[in-house]
């Protein structure tokens, strides 16, 4: 664990400015990866956790604006990165794959075209036969059975699974040092969702690229990632190893989002919520964002917001009071 | 695709036999031609003559069954003005014609098709809200009066392009053409410019809604996710999909164009097919006003079959049915 950081997120602010106001979409924000390392990035939806994705590609629409003190990505800092440069990592050194599969392909290319498209811009000393050898090679990687015919195919001709797997396929051609997969697997049935999430692990273990998983399913993540932050309302709540979030973990929301995950050997009629709603981003709490919804709640959450603090090494959560459990008790599941 | 071609032509000629009869019905109502071919002074006697000897005494089934015989055969019958073949005339002026539609089509797809772009890509920008009034402005401006303004700033004050006429021409694969011709091309500029002005305003308008919806779709994200540099995105990836309706518009105005040059080739005296329409119209002329509406109406159904063939090229999930 003594490899440099991949990339290093410090104070990452993305703000829509609207009519109605300023969102803080995504709020002072410092995480960091390991070449080959896989982090989840959980939350409720609209706590920030896709918006931070495409903050770090600079992929925001005005009214956004993102600010970072520093995205330090393999040396380079992508704040200071025009457009013309971030054009060149983009699909190259930090692929992504989207959430719905159904619509992130262009329907009027072939999936040969769509493939290509990224070796041609990335790649350029391939030529036309290695181009298309190494396409059929990726489909093949992915799963997809006769990759030969099915390159010439049109997006409409696969079903959503297939075509999520085209989208991998497409991230992973130039061999990226990070992909960024945003919620990958919601859009897709359950059967298919624990095969592309396997087969992402494998494909990313075996290219040593690492991986930054954006997901809503705790579940889903604690068997895919190392590593794990838990965000609520554009804010970091917890960060830290897989073991120490899901089995030690501090904060009370991420013990809310737990609880609400159904358990085998449990015989219950109704599973546990959080309760409450995710606050309007137009109109946040003064003290923790998640004070009206803590069970847990005292008199200075109300009025002052926590700070991230050490807990353990490498386990960090933005509590006033966070829970602090013995090993012991976390180890029963 | 054979299936669907033969499928095709077979309402093709449905539409035209239907456009005949409708053709020959109105042609029927606006006036006797007996009285434009007797001479002034003919009597009862030889007018009577005259309309057995031209079949005009039959029933209006027989005469149609007559008219649609000789219209297979390629016989719109003789203009009565110029006593020449009316299809033949047509045919002649339809050169003139075809050349300053073809002008002005490329002139709306190299003016619109950017200028829609850029708008729908930068829709805040100055420039493009500017297009977009001008656009307004082009629609609404009717093209009679742009085309006697621009005779007016260009020929009369600046004195810098011709009026009127088509000017020299050289035969290029043994059809006339002007714009090839030395000087020929001054000629063409205003009425063409005319002629695009209304259908460049439309297209622009067009093509920038297309951009602007297809630029929020999730591919165009993707797309931009993967690297693709913004002029890529916009005319490789959205302009692709807001094709369809700006190809359907565009047939449908190639077609408009054709069948009403009409009042641009009246303003600039252009000798194509609609100057000939018009004066045919004044003569009560009926073999050229026939055949004149017989050949619009072929150019409308050819050009919509290219149009519908056009659809599956750009995209694949449109089956020709």
């Amino acid at each position: 664990m003594s490899e440099k950081n991949l990339l290093e997120v410090k104070g990452l602010k993305t703000y829509f400015h609207t009519f109605k106001g300023v969102v803080k979409a995504v709020d002072d924000v410092s995480f960091e990866i390991k070449p080959g390392e896989i982090l989840g990035i959980v939350g409720e939806s609209g706590s920030g956790k896709s918006v931070t994705s495409f903050s770090l590609l600079k992929l925001v629409e005005p009214p956004g604006v993102v600010e970072a003190e520093q995205i330090l990505f393999d040396g380079k800092d992508l704040t200071r990165a025009g457009e013309k440069e971030m054009t060149k990592i983009r699909g190259k050194d930090i692929s992504m794959v989207f959430q719905d599969p159904m619509t992130s392909l262009n329907p009027l290319y072939t999936i040969q075209k769509q493939m290509e498209e990224v070796l041609i811009l990335h790649e350029p000393g391939m030529s036309k036969a290695q181009r298309k050898e190494r396409c059929i090679e990726l489909l093949s990687a992915v799963g997809i059975p006769n990759p030969k015919e099915r390159l010439r195919e049109y997006p409409n001709q696969f079903s959503g699974g297939m075509r999520q797997r085209v989208i991998i396929a497409i991230a992973l051609a130039t061999n990226p040092k990070l992909l960024i997969a945003d919620e990958p697997t919601t859009a897709l049935d359950v059967t298919i969702q624990e095969q592309i999430l396997k087969l992402m692990k494998k494909l990313v273990r075996e290219n040593h690229t690492a991986l930054i998983l954006i997901t809503h399913d705790l579940a889903v993540v604690s068997r895919m990632v190392d590593k794990i932050n838990v965000m609520y309302c554009g804010k970091l709540v917890e960060t830290g190893t897989t073991e120490d979030v899901i089995k030690r973990n501090a904060h009370p929301y991420t013990e809310g989002l737990l609880n609400s995950i159904p358990k085998l050997y449990e015989d219950r009629e109704r599973l546990d919520f959080i309760p409450g709603m995710v606050p309007n981003m137009f109109d946040l709490p003064a003290g923790c964002y998640f004070a009206p919804r803590c069970k847990y709640c005292q008199e200075i959450c109300r009025s002052q917001q926590p700070q991230m603090r050490e807990i353990a090494p490498g386990h960090k959560a933005a509590c006033h009071f966070p829970l602090i459990r013995e090993k012991a008790e976390g180890e029963v599941e | 695709m054979i299936k669907y071609v033969i499928k095709r032509f077979a309402q093709m000629m449905a539409v035209l036999l239907i456009v005949s009869v409708l053709v020959f019905l109105m042609t029927n109502f606006i006036g006797d031609p007996v009285d434009m071919l007797v001479p002034e002074d003919a009597t009862l006697e030889e007018i009577e003559a005259a309309r057995i000897r031209l079949g005009l005494n039959k029933p209006l089934y027989v005469q149609y069954a007559i008219f649609l015989k000789s219209v297979l055969h390629g016989d719109f019958g003789k203009s009565y003005t110029y006593g020449l073949p009316a299809m033949g005339l047509i045919v002649e002026r339809m050169p003139a014609t075809l050349e300053l539609v073809a002008v002005a089509a490329a002139l709306v797809l190299l003016i619109a098709i950017p200028l829609g772009v850029y708008a729908g890509a930068y829709p805040k920008r100055a420039l493009s809200k500017f297009i977009m009034s001008g656009s307004i402005l082009g629609i609404s401006l009717p093209s009679f009066w742009m085309g006697m303004m621009m005779i007016y700033i260009f020929a009369v004050i600046f004195r810098c392009l011709p009026a009127s006429g088509r000017g020299d021409t050289i035969p290029v694969l043994g059809v006339q053409l002007s714009i090839f011709a030395p000087g020929g091309i001054r000629y063409i500029i205003l009425p063409a410019v005319t002629l695009a002005l209304t259908n460049t305003a439309t297209m622009i308008r067009l093509t920038r809604s297309g951009i602007l919806e297809n630029m929020r779709q999730d591919y165009i994200k993707y797309a931009r996710a993967k690297g693709v540099p913004a002029k890529a995105l916009l005319f490789g990836h959205a302009l692709k999909n807001a094709l369809v309706p700006v190809i359907t518009v565009f047939g449908l105005d190639l077609g408009n164009m054709v069948a009403f040059t009409t009042i641009t080739e009246t303003i600039f005296a252009w000798p194509g097919m609609g100057k000939l329409l018009i004066d045919a119209i004044n003569k009560s002329d009926r073999p050229i006003i026939v055949a004149y509406l017989m050949a619009a109406a072929c150019m409308f159904v050819v050009l919509n079959f290219i149009v519908d063939i056009l659809y599956t090229l750009i995209d694949p999930r449109i089956e020709l049915r």
